[in-house]
């Protein structure tokens, strides 16, 4: 199981970095391994705003359909196209070409009251006991 | 007991095997003063006087092979060719569950996949779901999924008053939760179910001027709000009603339109994906589906595809084996409940599977030619039936182009047709059934300003013949 | 040896091939206007046995009650009697038009009216309605009564439905489509709900509880009298999800444990068909308190014979028409042919059985919660790490048994569901435990064998990874896809 040290985690398993001025957002390994094989990503809309907690999107397996959560405030600027036709990049490359959004942060303050890598390894790690 | 097979002997053995020494000691959990009622219910029948009992009540009721029937309005008297509940019998489909295991499941799947491609090639639509559980719980499920593409934004859906009475009070019923509000031409507030049942059904239906312009009324006054607009065609007075040109006004205010369909009529008619509508629905029993005083019947349902998801019902879809084979699964399973649990696009789980598969081997058995020849029999017939009575003193068929009660434009019809008598059509259906013969529907039914109105049906069962016996018994009413 | 299956029928099809003959059209013809006309319509084109010959063999492709044991649990997989089919397709019902007026149609609304009088009498109920179509749409009924009543007292702030955790999915599901929130209720180390949790749940704003009884772990809720007391307590109502009725007939009757409105699965415990889904029925009975607020039409007696009546508050039609008459044609034949005395009987030898397989499989196969079960048990179906209950599910199949329910209810992991029902002889559930004991020994022996399977079946294991991404859902969008 990875866990990307320059991300910052919610419980509900999605990751936020800083991509310069904006924050890319996707879900983490431990997420996608749960999930298996993931047949469907459902993502916002270009220039749509939602807060910190708001479920943006869905990620789809054949066993499960998961709401995913804003880490951060904001803007949402860029979404990854390229899921449509490739969803399994969520599965081989969760913090990397699985990305799932970009967001232009209304308070990037919030990023750093997230949960650190290890705060989170922690936390799954106490999932699985 | 004929439907236990293990003897007092099994039992007991069964009893020593688990260390308990009485069956009903496996009921301790149960409060104890609840436990075992005697519950008033007569003894057993054996299989004879049950099936004399069945017998005496079937006969108390004047069915389509007693009579001569017109009744149509939602459900009609079609042929089925012997084939469909030959097949629809066996076992093997019959007492199949719902095909969790797909390997052990592959006749039910292969059928609905069936039954899934010819309704898209019927409706023109390219997702067609494995069933719900009529025509009208599809259109109130069409409805409520109009909405749900909105995100749950758009609160109004916009009916015309072609619409089924009883569909429109299904919708009634599913939507009154959602806070949804269903409005007909000319209503400016969702009447109560209490004020809806004391009119009898639909208040806007009394509506009987050309049916293209009310749909185009209802297109005009969808707004922003409007998540869809719900047209039946042919409608429940059995206009085919020209829908061209309507989606496109509808599509850049972001309304969907829902058609509700009748199958048999697609053979001649335009199907409504040709016109662009987005979601389709119809009632599936013309489709060798028995009659049965209104059920089981078939929920029909299809979208676009870009709609799929957000879909209600079950979907069969073709898949791999791991040897390359080709077979078949239910996917797209995280839209339902079992998955989803409250965030499933419908509660749905026990659809009409069976139906659905009398619906496949009925398009299987008529084939293109079959259910063309079906199709312009109820047409060439009906209109043969309209015509003859048109012309008897009293009657009158507004469809035809009669000037009554002022003019009134031809309409097309399929194979139902709206008559104007010279009595209350209940007056009339009542003692023509004494005969034997049920004249159609009485529309005072659903709309207490329309006593004097009958709903006629003329399918292929109704021969020559039968159509002139209804005229002279007509006749000697007027 | 595995049989063939048939190509689809678009690849048998060819032109000019008739199934049926029709009659000639006897009448003048009318044209049909050339905008309103359909250009081009395909659809299969097959001689008569060809149409016989292909669904027959799709069919033999099934696994069915009447040719495999099929220990699905929740579903009362029990033995559907031909004479239930014989009834229905009497003339007189299966011929009979809905909207045939009330005077000539005596014979069916007097079904109705006494099929109605038997499920209240077996539910302890002072009403019934049969419209609703399947279990999930009694639950709707049922859920929209209780908003109806709630509402119809002014009573509006009440927004909660609380639904234990080892619910059908139907359950969350209908509370959405009622306009309510869910809120999950845990279970208990016993497998009951915690009553402690509910308790604390139990406010003003709750509407009421969502409770099958037995639970879907096939135990009884030992202390339902106080669970619905909790809920009536706080003003609330409690509906009664009826799936597992099969387990309580004639033991006990749900009216008189508080459960306020209920759902009958004709489908399940009356023995009518599932059809490979459907249909089901879903009657709704209930107490005084709710009976005003029932789905319409039903049926009562007057000095004319029998006629519908709209319930004064009704919540109005759940369907066309009046119900799934079929369906309650087979389970009224069903109910007259075993009696008030042995519908109790079904129940007990249902329980019975149920208790003697889960004893017969416990060494390997332990149920999760060691009590007597009522008509199902729950035990967990992962072997090892490599051999996980789908896998134990799909090699049961090469045995020539369906596998139970599997992953179900969501609160025991790599759940096993195994429900037998009262039709199966002993020898018969002697046989699926030397399987499933035999299943288990492969999967420590030879896993790959587990992992692998089926191998027996028409087709080896289906790929529904591949199914969802790649979405071919009608022979059309084959033209695309190469399958």
């Amino acid at each position: 199981m990875n866990f990307d040290k320059d991300a910052r985690y919610l419980e509900s398993h999605e990751w936020a970095k800083k991509d310069g001025e904006l924050v890319a957002c996707g879900v983490s390994d431990y997420a996608q391994d749960s999930l298996g094989d993931i047949v469907f990503v459902e993502l916002p809309e270009l220039g749509s705003s939602f807060n910190k907690g708001d479920a943006f999107g869905v990620v789809e397996s054949v066993k499960a359909a998961s709401d995913v959560y804003m880490p951060i405030s904001g803007e949402i600027v860029e979404i990854n196209g390229d899921l449509e036709d490739s969803p399994e990049t969520v599965n081989s490359d969760p913090f990397g070409a699985g990305w799932l959004i970009k967001v232009k942060p209304s308070n990037p303050d919030e990023l750093e009251a997230l949960l650190s890598a290890d705060d989170y390894k922690r936390f799954t790690d106490g999932l699985d006991s | 007991m004929a439907y236990i097979a293990n003897s007092d002997q099994d039992r007991a053995k069964m009893l020593t095997a688990i260390g308990v020494g009485s069956i009903q000691e496996l009921f301790d959990d149960i409060p104890k003063s609840l436990r075992f009622p005697e519950l008033g219910l007569p003894a057993p029948y054996s299989e004879l006087d049950c099936m004399a009992e069945l017998e005496s009540l079937a006969v108390e009721n004047l069915s389509t092979g007693a009579a001569i029937s017109f009744l149509g309005a939602g459900a009609w008297n079609h042929f089925i060719p012997s084939v469909v509940p030959f097949l629809a019998g066996r076992g093997e489909f019959a007492t199949a569950y719902t095909p969790y295991q797909a390997e052990a499941s592959q006749g039910t799947l292969q059928s609905v996949f069936e039954y899934q491609s010819m309704i898209s090639e019927l409706i023109g639509m390219e997702v067609v779901n494995a069933s719900h559980y009529d025509g009208s719980t599809s259109l109130a499920e069409a409805a409520m999924m109009s909405v749900n593409v909105s995100r749950g934004k758009r609160k109004k859906v916009l009916v015309s008053g072609g619409v089924h009475p009883e569909y429109r009070r299904v919708m009634q019923t599913y939507l009154q939760a959602m806070e949804v509000e269903l409005l007909g031409i000319n209503e400016s507030s969702s009447p109560s179910p209490e004020a809806f049942l004391e009119a009898g059904g639909n208040p806007a239906s009394t509506y009987a001027g050309d049916p293209r312009a009310e749909v185009e009324a209802l297109a005009k006054a969808a707004d922003e709000n409007t998540a869809c607009v719900v047209v039946s065609s042919p409608d429940f007075f059995g206009r085919v009603i020209d829908l061209d040109g309507i989606a496109e006004q509808l599509k850049p205010k972001g309304v969907l339109l829902v058609v509700n369909t009748e199958p048999i009529s697609l053979a001649v008619f335009r199907d409504p994906g040709s016109y662009g509508a987005d979601i389709v629905t119809g009632e599936g029993q013309p489709l060798g589906i028995d009659l049965s005083y209104g059920g089981p019947y078939l929920g029909i349902f299809g979208t676009r595809k870009d709609l799929v998801r957000k879909m209600p019902g079950r979907l069969a879809g073709a898949t791999v084996d791991t040897e390359g084979s080709r077979g078949f699964v239910l996917t797209l399973n995280t839209r339902e409940q079992h998955i989803r649990r409250d965030k499933a696009t419908s509660n749905i789980c026990t659809n009409q599977a069976l139906m659905a598969l009398r619906a496949a081997i009925y398009l299987t058995a008529m084939g293109p030619e079959g259910l063309k020849r079906v199709a312009e029999i109820c047409y060439h017939r009906s209109h043969y039936a309209a015509e003859r009575i048109n012309e008897l003193p009293g009657y009158s068929v507004p469809d035809l182009g009669a000037p009554v009660g002022g003019a009134q434009p031809q309409s097309v019809f399929f194979k139902e047709f709206v008559v104007r008598t010279p009595r209350p059509a209940k007056d009339l259906i009542n003692e023509l059934a004494e005969e034997g013969i049920i004249p159609g529907l009485d529309l005072g039914r659903y709309f207490p300003g329309r006593r004097n109105e009958l709903l006629i049906a003329v399918t292929e069962m109704n021969s020559r013949l039968e159509i002139d016996a209804l005229v002279e018994a007509l006749e000697e009413q007027s | 040896m595995r049989k063939e299956r048939p190509k689809l029928l678009f690849e048998i099809s060819r032109p000019g091939r008739r199934a049926v003959r029709l009659p000639e059209n006897e009448v003048p013809e009318t044209e049909i206007p050339a905008g309103l006309r359909r250009k081009k319509l395909t659809l299969p084109e097959l001689s008569e046995l060809d149409v016989v010959r292909y669904f027959t063999r799709l069919s033999q492709l099934n696994f069915s009650i009447d040719t495999n044991f099929y220990p699905l649990g929740s579903c009362t997989m029990k033995y559907n009697p031909k004479l239930n089919e014989a009834t229905s397709s009497l003339e007189g019902f299966s011929g009979h038009h809905p909207l045939t007026p009330m005077k000539f149609s005596q014979g069916s609304l007097e079904l109705i009216y006494r099929l109605q009088a038997q499920l209240s009498e077996i539910s302890g109920f002072a009403q019934a309605s049969l419209q609703p179509a399947a279990g999930a749409q009694g639950e709707l009924t049922g859920v929209l009564m209780i908003r109806a009543y709630h509402t119809h007292r002014g009573d509006t702030k009440r927004r909660k439905m609380l639904i234990p955790d080892s619910a059908h999915g139907t359950n969350p599901a209908t509370v959405t489509m009622a306009g309510y929130e869910v809120v999950e209720i845990p279970s208990d180390t016993e497998g009951n709900v915690d009553l402690q949790a509910l308790k604390a749940a139990c406010d003003d704003t709750v509407a009421g509880l969502m409770i099958t009884n037995p639970n879907t772990l096939g135990l009884f809720e030992r202390r339902i009298e106080e669970v619905t007391k909790a809920v009536h307590d706080c003003g609330g109502l409690v509906y009664g999800d009826g799936a597992n009725m099969n387990a309580i007939l004639g033991i006990l009757r749900p009216g008189d444990v508080g459960i306020d409105v209920m759902h009958f699965n004709l489908h399940k415990t009356f023995s009518t068909p599932h059809g490979g889904g459907g249909p089901g029925a879903g009657p709704v009975a209930t107490n005084e308190k709710l009976v005003e607020f029932l789905p319409g039409p039903i049926v009562e007696e007057s000095a004319d014979g029998f006629r519908f009546h709209m319930p004064k508050h009704t919540i109005g039609r759940m369907k066309a028409f009046h119900g799934s008459f079929g369906m309650l044609v087979r389970a009224f034949t069903y109910i007259l042919s075993n009696g008030g005395s042995g519908l109790r009987e079904l129940s007990e030898i249902a329980v019975l059985n149920a208790n003697y397989l889960k004893h017969k499989v416990s060494e390997v196969f332990p149920a999760k919660y060691n009590r007597t079960c009522m008509h199902e048990f729950v035990s967990v179906g992962k072997l090892s790490d490599r051999v996980h209950t789908m896998d134990v599910a799909k090699r049961l199949l090469d045995y020539g048994m369906h596998a139970p329910t599997v992953y179900f209810p969501l609160i025991v992991k790599e759940a096993l569901m195994i429900e037998p029902t009262e039709s199966e002889s002993v020898e018969t559930l002697d046989e699926f435990a030397a399987v499933l004991l035999k299943v288990a020994k492969e999967a420590e022996e030879t896993p790959e064998l587990l992992e692998q399977a089926p191998h027996e079946m028409p087709l080896r294991r289906l790929d529904e990874v591949y199914a969802a991404k790649n979405l071919v859902l009608r022979a059309q969008d084959l033209a695309e896809v190469e399958l």
